[in-house]
Order: C-alpha cells, then sequence, then structure tokens
C-alpha cells in the first residue's frame, strides 16, 4: 500500500473522463448531474470564448510549466557544453529521441539555447564547429547527450542524466458502465471494500502481505491503520476475498489464511491460518484450494449436486436463490437451477469471473462478466442476462487500461468490485455498479 | 536445395493450417505440459532450461536496479570489498536439501576467474571477499554465470528454481514443477526439452502439434510473420562484433584495424541478413540501455578506409572466423570480408576453431545494469575487464570510448531473439531475459 492514490466517496458517476481525471475526480461533480439538473440551454458564442480562453491559459501554462520542470537540467546540459566548447562560434542541433513529448521538447530546445546563448555561447548555422544535443533515454530514465565537434579535434560528449519520472502516457477508455475508482497502488490489491460507520465512510483495502483501513477525508483516503499477514508461499494469480459482515465485523479470506476485524477499529486485527470456505453470498460459503487459483467445488451449505472446480459462482437471479452460475476451470460456464445443470450457450467471449450485481432494472440481477483478451490486453466488463440456456448482453463492455484480476460482488449485492492490473503495472479497484438508465 | 525448399514448403503449408485464435481472457489454468525445442545445448547459460531450474542470489530490474531473490539483504564492508549476503530463509535444492550459506559458499567457491577471491562462512552469511572495491557487485551476482545449483547426472542442474529435473539426456530433459519451490507453483505441470534441435525441424514439429515452442532467430522472423506464427520477440538483447584478435602480428597495425573497422558496411548487414530485425550499433551497449549510442557511428566510410589501407606497406591477408553452427554468422562474416576486400584487405572466412585474425561472434547481454553488461561483454569476449563502475554516466561512457577506441572490438548490429508458440500456450509473452515466461504463462490442458 505504498503512496496510494484514492479516491473517496465512491459509487457516484465516472462517465467519459480520462485517468488522471478520475484521479482527481471530485465526488461532487457529476456529468450526469448536470444532465437531470433543469439549468438554462448554454449560450454557443459564450461557450466558444470561454473554452478559447481556458485553452489560450492552457497552453500558456503548459509552456511555462515544462520551461521550468527541466530548468536545472538544462542549465546543467549548458554549463557543461560551454565548459567544454567555450564561447566558440558553433551551429547548433537539438533533436529527441527519447518519449518527451513534443511540447515539452520544444520548451527545453528554447530554454536550452537561451542558456548557452546567455552563457556566451554564439550560434551560427555556418560555424564549422557543431554542437549536436540529443535528448535520449535509457533504462534509468531520460539522459541527454551533447556532442561538441570543433575541426581537428575529437568529438567531445557532456551527459545529463535524469532518473525516471512516473510520466507514463493514458488513453482514454470507452466508459458504458458506471465505475468509480477507490484505490490506486502500485502493489497489488486483491480485494476491496467500503463501509459507513456514523457519518465516516472507510475503506478495506486487502494485499497479499498487508490489509490497509483508510478514512475518506473529502476526496481522499488517509490510511488509518493496518495488519500485516504473515504467510510463506503464494499460489500464482493469487485471489483475495474481503467479507463487510452485517454483524459490525469484516473478515479477508486467502489461500490458508483468514484475517478478521471489527468496523469498529478498536477491536485488534488478526491474521491466523484456516481452510475456512470464503463467501460467495450471505448464505452461502465455498472452499478454497489454497494451492491453486480457484474453489475445489464444495458448497456451504452443500447444493442438490457436487460440482468440478470454479473460479466464480454467483446466483443472477433475484428471488432464485437456487439458481447458479459456474464458471468452471475447465473454460465453461454452466447454470444450475437446482436440479439441471447445463452449459451456458453465448458465452465465447466471457473470461473467467462472473459475478451477480443487483441493479433493479431489468430482471432485477445481471452478471457481470470478465472479458476477451490475455492477460497483457485490456479487459472489459459487461452486464449480462442470465436464460435457462443461453446468455443475452444487456450493456456494452466498459473498457479498463489492463485486465481484470479480481472481481467480486460486495456484501449487499447491490455492486461489484474489480481490480484491473493495469498496462502500466500498478493496480486500481473500482467499484462497478450497473446503472438502470444507460 | 530442392529438398530444402520442399522442406520449408511443407512446414510453411502446415503452420498456415495452425489456426491461431485470439481466446478469451480467463484465470490461467494450472497443468498441462509444454514441449519446447531449441537449438542451443540443453543447458546453456541463457538457455530456458536453465532459468527454470536455477536461481540467482539477485536480480537486476528492468531500470537496472538490483533486487533481492534467494539473498534477502546484503551489505558492504571494507569500502566495498567484502560483501556479507543474507539468504531468503526455507528455499529448497530440488534434491530436498536446505540452501544454507554453506551451500552457496560450496558452489560460488570453486569458481575460477570470478570476480571474488574467495567465499566464506560468517554465521548464516556468505562473505565474499574480493580484491578490488566494487560497489555493484549484488549487481553481478544477478548474471547467469553465478548460477545457485549442484551438478547432477548428465549435468542437469540441481538447483532451487520452479522446476526441478527428473529425466535428462544430453539432448533432452523432462522438468516438472517443483512442489516446494519458494515462489510458488508454475502454472504448467512440466516441460519438456528437446536440444541441439534444427530450427527447420522445431518449425516443423510446431506445425504438426509435436512442439509447443520452438525458437525464431531475428533473420528468420519476417518468414515467421509471413508464416502466421505467433511470435513474441525480445528487446534487440543480442550484439553481433567483430573481434579482431590482440595476438595476431598482423593486427598490431592500429591503421589495418581502423580501416576494417570502417569498411564496415552495417546497414547491408541489418537489411539482407537480419530482414531488418534490430538496430546498427557501434557501441558495446544498445541505446536503450547506454542512452548514448548515437555518439558511436555507424556509418560506413570507405574513403577513409582505403586511405588508412594506402598507408600500409602490403596487402594484408587475414582470416576471419565464425561459429560453424551459425549460418548468418557465416553470412555476416562473408558480407564483412567482401566489404574489406574493396579496401584492398584480403580476408578469408573459415569455420572456427582455426587460427584467426578476426572473428565474428555473438554475445548475449547478461544484465540490464549498464556497467556490469558493458563488462561481462568485454569478459565473454575475452578481454580484460575491469571492475564495474556507473559512479556517473560519464564513467559508463568514457568506459565503452575506452574499449572501442583502439578498434579491437567492432560492434555491427544488435538483435532480438524470438520465440513461437502453438495456440495451446497462453499469456504468452518473453520475460525480461528474452525467455518464455513461466511466471505468467499457462497451458490449455489436452482432453
Amino acid at each position: 500500500m505504498s503512496s496510494p492514490s484514492a479516491v473517496a466517496n465512491a459509487g457516484r458517476c465516472d462517465i467519459g473522463q480520462s485517468r488522471r481525471a478520475r484521479r482527481d475526480f471530485h465526488p461532487s461533480i457529476c456529468e450526469d448531474d448536470f444532465q437531470n439538473t433543469g439549468y438554462n440551454p448554454p449560450q454557443p458564442m459564450l461557450k466558444v470564448i470561454r473554452v478559447s480562453s481556458v485553452l489560450l491559459l492552457y497552453l500558456t501554462a503548459t509552456f511555462v510549466y515544462a520551461a521550468g520542470k527541466w530548468d536545472a537540467q538544462v542549465a546543467e546540459l549548458s554549463r557543461k557544453i560551454i565548459a567544454l566548447n567555450g564561447s566558440t562560434a558553433s551551429s547548433l542541433e537539438i533533436k529527441n529521441a527519447s518519449s518527451l513529448p513534443v511540447d515539452e521538447f520544444s520548451s527545453i530546445r528554447r530554454a536550452l539555447e537561451d542558456q548557452l546563448r546567455s552563457g556566451g555561447l554564439q550560434i551560427r548555422s555556418s560555424a564549422q564547429s557543431s554542437i549536436r544535443v540529443t535528448l535520449s533515454e535509457n533504462v534509468r530514465g531520460l539522459l541527454w547527450v551533447a556532442e561538441v565537434q570543433q575541426p581537428g579535434s575529437e568529438t567531445k560528449v557532456a551527459l545529463v542524466s535524469i532518473p525516471k519520472t512516473d510520466v507514463g502516457s493514458v488513453t482514454a477508455s470507452a466508459l458504458v458502465l458506471r465505475r468509480s475508482l477507490l484505490m490506486a497502488d502500485q502493489e497489488q490489491i486483491l480485494d476491496a471494500a467500503t463501509w459507513q460507520s456514523r457519518d465516516q465512510r472507510f475503506l478495506l483495502v486487502l494485499g497479499p502481505s498487508r490489509i490497509g483501513i483508510f478514512r475518506a477525508n473529502g476526496a481522499r483516503w488517509d490510511a488509518v491503520t493496518s495488519v500485516s499477514i504473515p504467510h510463506t508461499t503464494y499460489p500464482r494469480d493469487l485471489r483475495g476475498r474481503l467479507w463487510i459482515g452485517h454483524d459490525g465485523d469484516w473478515k479477508a479470506f486467502l489461500p490458508a489464511i483468514q484475517c478478521t476485524g471489527a468496523q469498529q477499529l478498536q477491536q485488534p486485527m488478526a491474521c491466523h491460518d484456516s481452510d475456512d470456505p470464503w463467501f460467495l453470498t450471505e448464505k452461502y460459503k465455498a472452499f478454497y484450494n489454497s494451492a491453486r487459483n480457484h474453489f475445489s467445488g464444495a458448497l456451504v451449505p452443500p447444493l442438490a449436486r457436487t460440482f468440478p472446480s470454479f473460479y466464480t459462482a454467483s446466483q443472477p437471479r433475484q428471488g432464485n436463490s437456487d439458481f447458479w452460475v459456474f464458471s468452471g476451470t475447465d473454460g465453461q460456464h454452466m447454470s444450475f437451477d437446482g436440479s439441471t445443470t447445463r452449459v451456458l450457450a453465448g458465452t465465447r467471449d466471457w473470461g473467467s469471473d462472473a459475478v451477480a450485481v443487483k441493479s433493479g432494472c431489468g430482471s432485477g440481477t445481471q452478471l457481470l462478466v470478465s472479458g476477451a483478451g490475455d492477460d497483457s490486453a485490456n479487459d472489459t466488463l459487461r452486464a449480462y442476462e442470465v436464460g435457462d440456456r443461453d446468455v443475452r448482453a444487456v450493456s456494452p463492455p466498459l473498457a479498463f487500461d489492463g485486465s481484470v484480476t479480481a472481481l467480486w460482488t460486495t456484501t449487499d449485492g447491490d455492486s461489484a468490485v474489480a481490480v484491473i492490473h493495469t498496462l502500466m503495472g500498478s493496480y486500481e479497484a473500482y467499484s462497478v455498479s450497473v446503472a438502470c438508465n444507460q | 536445395m530442392r529438398h530444402t525448399a520442399f522442406q520449408w514448403l511443407v512446414i510453411s503449408s502446415l503452420l498456415l493450417a495452425m489456426v491461431v485464435t485470439a481466446g478469451a481472457r480467463t484465470r490461467p489454468r494450472y497443468g498441462g505440459t509444454l514441449r519446447i525445442e531449441v537449438s542451443a545445448s540443453l543447458w546453456d547459460p541463457n538457455g530456458i532450461g536453465r532459468s527454470l531450474t536455477t536461481e540467482t542470489l539477485t536480480r537486476v530490474d528492468e531500470q537496472g536496479r538490483v533486487q533481492p531473490w534467494l539473498a534477502m539483504t546484503w551489505e558492504s564492508q571494507n569500502r566495498d570489498r567484502r560483501w556479507l549476503i543474507s539468504l531468503r530463509p526455507d528455499v529448497k535444492f530440488h534434491d530436498g536439501t536446505q540452501l544454507t550459506a554453506a551451500s552457496v559458499a560450496d558452489i560460488l567457491g570453486g569458481c575460477t576467474s570470478c570476480p571474488w577471491k574467495s567465499v566464506q562462512l560468517s554465521g548464516d552469511k556468505v562473505v565474499f571477499e574480493l580484491d578490488t572495491p566494487s560497489p555493484l557487485f549484488p549487481a553481478q551476482l544477478a548474471t547467469a554465470h553465478f548460477g545457485i545449483a549442484k551438478a547432477g547426472v548428465n549435468g542437469a542442474p540441481i538447483g532451487t528454481g520452479p522446476m526441478r529435473v527428473t529425466q535428462s539426456t544430453p539432448t533432452s530433459a523432462t522438468l516438472v514443477a517443483f512442489d516446494s519451490y519458494w515462489n510458488g507453483h508454475t502454472f504448467v505441470d512440466s516441460v519438456e526439452i528437446t536440444a541441439s534441435r534444427k530450427l527447420r525441424d522445431q518449425w516443423l514439429d510446431l506445425g504438426v502439434g509435436r512442439a509447443d515452442i520452438a525458437e525464431v532467430p531475428a533473420e528468420q522472423a519476417r518468414r515467421a510473420q509471413q508464416e502466421h506464427l505467433r511470435v513474441v520477440t525480445s528487446r534487440n538483447d543480442e550484439l553481433i562484433v567483430l573481434v579482431m584478435n590482440n595476438a595476431s602480428a598482423t593486427m598490431q597495425n592500429t591503421a589495418l584495424r581502423q580501416a576494417v573497422a570502417e569498411s564496415v558496411d552495417r546497414a547491408s548487414l541489418l537489411n539482407f541478413i537480419f530482414q531488418r530485425q534490430g538496430e546498427l550499433t557501434a557501441g558495446l551497449l544498445p541505446n536503450w540501455i547506454s542512452g548514448y549510442a548515437m555518439v558511436f557511428s555507424t556509418a560506413q566510410n570507405m574513403q577513409h578506409a582505403k586511405e588508412l589501407r594506402a598507408q600500409l606497406s602490403q596487402a594484408p591477408s587475414l582470416t576471419m572466423t565464425y561459429d560453424p553452427a551459425d549460418a548468418s554468422l557465416q553470412l555476416v562474416a562473408e558480407r564483412l570480408a567482401l566489404s574489406a576486400r574493396e579496401t584492398g584487405i584480403n580476408i578469408r572466412t573459415v569455420p572456427s576453431p582455426a587460427h584467426w585474425d578476426l572473428s565474428v561472434v555473438r554475445v548475449r547481454l547478461s544484465s540490464f545494469q549498464p556497467s556490469v553488461a558493458l563488462e561481462d561483454i568485454v569478459g565473454t569476449i575475452g578481454i580484460d575487464h575491469k571492475t564495474p563502475d556507473d559512479s556517473t554516466p560519464d564513467a559508463l561512457f568514457q568506459r565503452e570510448r575506452e574499449l572501442l577506441k583502439n578498434y579491437q572490438l567492432v560492434p555491427l548490429l544488435y538483435v532480438p531473439n524470438g520465440f513461437a508458440a502453438s495456440d495451446r500456450v497462453r499469456n504468452w509473452r518473453l520475460n525480461d531475459r528474452g525467455l518464455p515466461d513461466f511466471d505468467t504463462l499457462w497451458t490449455e490442458v489436452r482432453k
């Protein structure tokens, strides 16, 4: 849980925003709120002026920011070049061979030219001496390379190294279902859960080695406490499950380990070796194979028949607690109505994780299912209605910038928590719900 | 010739018949056996078999930072001349014995030409005594040369890695997942490796379903794409370099070495032999590691090469060697000889071993730590290497420049390595060492 970026007040809205915008997302500002509120129609001309002004301000600010951001490095390189070249008139060529964006490169180029001139260097395109600057990159970060070539002498080289900063580019995903970011972290997140206690909102985050409790503070989550999870060897594709009980306790399940604590936080949290079954729903639990990444197939209380091992089991029909959908480790998705087991048709694009979420629309409960693609690809979630023999998509896919590594229904069943392992290597936990008005 | 063409036609047809499906994203499934065919020897230090069975004390990540592996912590004394290593607890060798400081000292203590003069015990710590201060010693321990393994039957390693050897012949081995592996059971239950297998046969076996993973060298990457193989390639991590023999009396002449170096047409090597897979280099480190490779010019300078040749009193006749098992290196050698001939320098190309004035060789990058990688390259080539030092970017650059300035080493290209997999193999990707990533890949189990 190192330096997590987090967003409190989850479950509001997150539609059409970039990932950066989502991280800075303020819960009180939602596109939906504007759409549903009866304001006067906007004036087109005013809008153009407003947008132009904002754009101009943004561009100016970007330039000033970008130039200022690299001041120290520009000054260092400039000083080194002048030390090698002196004030000899030289041609100057600057090129970008790194992942720096074009606008930042432009501002660095201008700043470097200014620094070199103010250091006494005469820049002339026809000069015999030449200075070639390459903004390059290596495994550790940026490397700026200056080659100073004077007639009759060996090329001299000046280097300025800049450690890697986290400036990865992100792309906006198409958004269809409602989701809100709960927590982002460089360390693995296995599950996350929220609860309300009096007027305070809490977030519980389960990682492989630690459980953290956070308290909402405006748009942030402040760390309250945490507990280490003693463990030796975990299986690969590690999974873990949080369960917020209605009795005021919470439980965390990991392979062969169970941790418990109280929502009031006064009681100590504790972890111990355990082969107890994991909660699937309020009523049902299932035994987890602690050496693998799936449930063994045995449920508590037992169903009318036994099942082979599965990744997820859910009850996607409101009011029908006999109806189950199992995502088997053999790749098949089966329904079970209390007496008959059927392989569901139309599940070719389904991944391994399928959980039921109550929405109050359609049949009242839908199945949220992870989508197509290997781990290296972007993943999706999509809502389905489940028939006796087949399934029907009832929402467009909700795209994520990474793969879904965990998907669990919350205790109350009206949303799910999806953990995404992003292509940048971090983990993001989202609350995902099915919105009726989509 | 016709026979060869026919064989390739058969392979192409079989491979085209393979339906490569983009399966749904599912959780990795445990189980199954993967059959892998490689051209190198079975326990090649950089090969799949070795990487699955043997681990090192440390690892270097893709940002060049040292990470704990079998070693949990380390500290230096005596100004980096003594290193104390604490081991990860509860790690077992495949024979069931515990990994201890004594076993590590026993394995590494017998190493000759290693960067330490002795390996001793101090309580539960391993103590390395070095001749010279080495702040990058933990990064050096991450290279494959310093894998922790005992010798087993037929040279099979008894290591601590995720798979243990259950059967081994000189050209094949069966590995099964090691249940007591400290870092978790692999998804795949077992791996069958067939070594010293010709590339043509590997692709044929892949086409008919007798193999799941086969090699795709850089020069065959285009052909593999045309045949719709599921190819994944590494970064450009293999250096092809021309080495001038320091012991050869003829090659003592700097002008001759420079003339040969400047006659080199790297672009034609890349375009025609390696099918544009890779990058030109005149530096020993690839640009993605050093960041400054553009400083070393890759341009051919035939005019200057001829001027240098003109300074020589007599027309030299040189011998260039190459690995006889590497057809691409033979082509590289012949192309280099052709360019040199244009300057009036005659070069005869012969397979090694033989008396040699020049040799064209491949060297695999051993580390993401730039300085360690650089010294390992020169050490592998057989040139006196120094203690790695990257205290400043300039120190690394100056060291590389020093290595190149007398034209004993002429870097030519950096090329990638690749592998192709059948559609049973899921989460198909390579790890940072350019090998199939068994941490994540899994296989559809045959029903």
